[in-house]
């Protein structure tokens, strides 16, 4: 078995290179959500029914989260939820079945298996943090840099760096591994599968009890099981790698507002 | 040694040596979450909510070991 780990569908649109499977999986995650959103705003009433009340709840959530989390502007729920709501579909979104649709090449997985989908909205938040402190402090946001003391500045300075690709390279990479893992597990029905071991098995252990066909397909059948286990921890997975790069970039937004510390 | 078998060797120790530290981590949390509920068992809900962020974290460690395995397998020629 060869696997094709991080090879994308690439088209050049424009003079720009495209991952086009990324692109059409960012798109429906994106649609969902607005889609979704706009539905529940769309007649909005004091007495909510059930899924305006669910939408409420996800906005107060982070609005709590805001609060909670060293009382910042609670404006930036909105930054927030925006990632959060894009990770966890996107990261939920790669267990579909998209490898029913053949492309010519890679296939449709999560977008966010993609580094530079993480890479972007790492720096996004990058850019975000850092406004937020000057549009908060004004020009004294850089004094920061200075302390505790001078010496210290250049790994103040790293540490702008280190944030934004410690919190691309964590999710792509556990949507990754993920990935491969079910691959691997997948693709293990056909290593161990084949037909002079259904041969084998036919007659030495059951005695050509049951047809060879009969074997081989209830093989496939358990063998297609093997993964489950691993989706279901994936749907797990999803949840918790949104929840942490939701809670860091608050704790980084925090770190940059803060007034007195 | 052949440029394969380098490979090979390199991956099963970068994979293994790299899942030791998380793995070490993984059991700290898991004996300080197992006793502070057991102390406390009220607040499980709370605790754990950290316990699960802190777990995705330490993962993640792991999963860097993973990263590179992935890259030497994969993408170094």
């Amino acid at each position: 078995m060869d696997f094709h780990i991080g090879e994308h569908w690439v088209v050049n649109i424009l003079g720009l290179n495209v991952h086009m499977d990324t692109l059409i999986t960012m798109w429906t995650v994106m649609l969902l959500i607005i889609l979704l959103s706009l539905i529940a705003v769309l007649n909005l009433k004091l007495i909510p029914n059930k899924f305006q009340a669910a939408f409420e709840n996800i906005v107060s959530i982070f609005v709590g989260m805001t609060k909670n989390l060293g009382g910042m502007k609670a404006a930036n729920a909105t930054l927030l939820m925006c990632i959060f709501l894009f990770i966890i579909l996107g990261n939920m979104i790669g267990q579909l079945p998209w490898k029913l649709i053949h492309l010519p090449k890679g296939e449709f997985a999560s977008p966010t298996n993609d580094i530079n989908v993480t890479a972007a909205l790492a720096v996004i938040v990058l850019i975000y943090y850092i406004m937020q402190g000057i549009v908060e402090k004004g020009p004294s946001y850089f004094k920061h840099y200075f302390k505790p003391m001078l010496f210290m500045t250049p790994f103040n300075i790293l540490e702008d760096f280190t944030r934004p690709l410690t919190l691309a390279v964590r999710l792509f990479a556990n949507i990754l591994a993920g990935e491969i893992l079910i691959m691997v597990l997948g693709g293990l029905v056909f290593m161990l599968l084949t037909p002079e071991a259904v041969l084998s098995f036919t007659q030495n252990v059951l005695h050509g009890f049951l047809p060879e066909a009969w074997v081989y397909n209830i093989g496939l059948f358990f063998g297609s099981l093997l993964p489950l286990p691993i989706m279901f921890f994936e749907l797990f997975v999803a949840f918790i790698q949104a929840l942490v790069f939701t809670l860091l970039t608050c704790a980084y937004i925090e770190t940059a507002t803060a007034k007195n510390h | 040694m052949e440029t394969a078998a380098v490979k090979l060797l390199s991956m099963g120790i970068a994979i293994g040596l790299g899942v030791l530290g998380p793995g070490i981590g993984l059991a700290l949390a898991t004996k300080a979450i197992i006793e502070s509920i057991a102390r406390q068992p009220e607040a499980e809900g709370q605790i754990s909510k950290y316990f699960y962020i802190g777990a995705g974290l330490i993962e993640a460690c792991a999963i860097y070991a993973l990263l590179v395995v992935i890259l030497i397998a994969f993408v170094i020629k």
